[in-house]
């Protein structure tokens, strides 16, 4: 149990409350989501290791060290280390979300890329699967590495329209 | 007053709970609204939600929380979360905010369906567990949700929340907003 209302403000909020309906969500008889296929094993890997190197190509573009990304992003150089290189590590909403501005990219589109999102279109996975192919992490951003990522920025921008 | 606990996951033993008590009083209200022929559009408005489904489809992303508020050994309200969304409102616009994807109380504590609720205040409480989660989230209590239509007037009215409008993407069901000045405000 992790929060705890004290009991005159519960009392208090049931009074106001009184015998008002409450309820939110949807009106659907089938929600949508839960009628959603999650991707193949195969493809979340793929958009792990995606979105690994999307910081790392995107943190080097911008010619910032981890510890520089971190005061950007306002988050922690252990996060980004992790996200960098470890396809199994699932980052924090609020750090992606952090990432997404400092990268100027929708966060919408990055919690998809980060697997805390599933992603709904098509092109989106197609996309992802391209630049995790188009995007082996070297020393120096080529020519290449660069048109992969400026064109995956494109894709992420556009997703979120 | 009656101590209640308010657990930050929906646990497997709760989710029975839900199962047992909450979905048999909701059939047998389903049965009694039919009976009495009474007209669809009148039936509780989330009579079809399946809160076993809700949880597989979101297992294993980090991105939801999901809530309970338990009293008396009972579940007595149910809420879950999106940390993934944006505010819509222009005064806010593009700043994260918690979106409560789902939120409901048990049938037992509805004036729709019973005469004397057991206890009021559940809908409350889970709102101001999704604030405390916004703030944590460093979200500054920004908080937003889709109000099934009965229940425009509490988010509204009572949460002093803002209506955005209706959205069309969602049945026409009105988008509410909490800012962070109606965060502070709704936590006396």
């Amino acid at each position: 149990m992790k929060y705890s209302i004290p009991k005159d403000v519960c009392i208090r909020l049931a009074d106001r409350e009184a015998d008002y309906s409450v309820n939110a969500g949807s009106l659907e008889c089938f929600d949508q989501g839960a009628q959603q296929q999650r991707p193949p094993l195969n493809v979340e890997v793929v958009f792990s290791i995606a979105f690994g190197r999307f910081v790392h190509l995107s943190r080097r573009q911008l010619r910032l060290s981890v510890e520089a990304l971190a005061q950007k992003a306002e988050i922690d150089p252990s996060e980004i280390v992790s996200i960098e290189s470890d396809p199994d590590y699932v980052p924090e909403p609020s750090a992606v979300n952090q990432l997404a501005k400092a990268f100027q990219v929708p966060p919408k589109s990055l919690m998809q890329l980060a697997r805390l999102t599933r992603p709904k279109d098509p092109k989106m996975i197609k996309e992802t699967i391209r630049f995790a192919a188009h995007s082996e992490s070297i020393a120096k951003l080529t020519p290449a590495e660069r048109e992969a990522l400026e064109h995956f920025v494109a894709v992420l921008n556009e997703e979120s329209e | 007053m009656t101590e209640a606990a308010l657990f930050d996951e929906i646990s497997e033993q709760q989710l029975a709970l839900w199962r047992t008590t909450w979905v048999p009083v909701m059939q047998q209200s389903l049965q009694d609204f039919k009976k009495r022929q009474i007209p669809t559009d009148e039936w509780p408005e989330d009579l079809h939600w399946d809160w076993d489904l809700k949880l597989k489809d979101i297992k294993g992303l980090l991105a939801y929380r999901t809530l309970c508020l338990v009293c008396q050994d009972q579940v007595q309200g149910l809420m879950m979360l999106d940390l993934t969304k944006s505010s819509r409102l222009s005064s806010q616009a593009g700043k994260p905010l918690v979106y409560v994807e789902f939120l409901a109380t048990a049938p037992w504590n509805r004036k729709e369906l019973t005469t004397s609720p057991v206890f009021r205040g559940v809908g409350s409480v889970l709102i101001y567990v999704a604030i405390q989660v916004s703030l944590e989230e460093q979200f500054h209590g920004r908080i937003g949700l889709h109000s099934l239509p009965r229940a425009n007037d509490f988010y509204q009215n009572v949460c002093g929340m803002t209506l955005v409008g209706p959205d069309p993407q969602k049945q026409n069901l009105c988008y509410f907003e909490m800012t962070r000045d109606q965060a502070k405000r709704f936590r006396p």
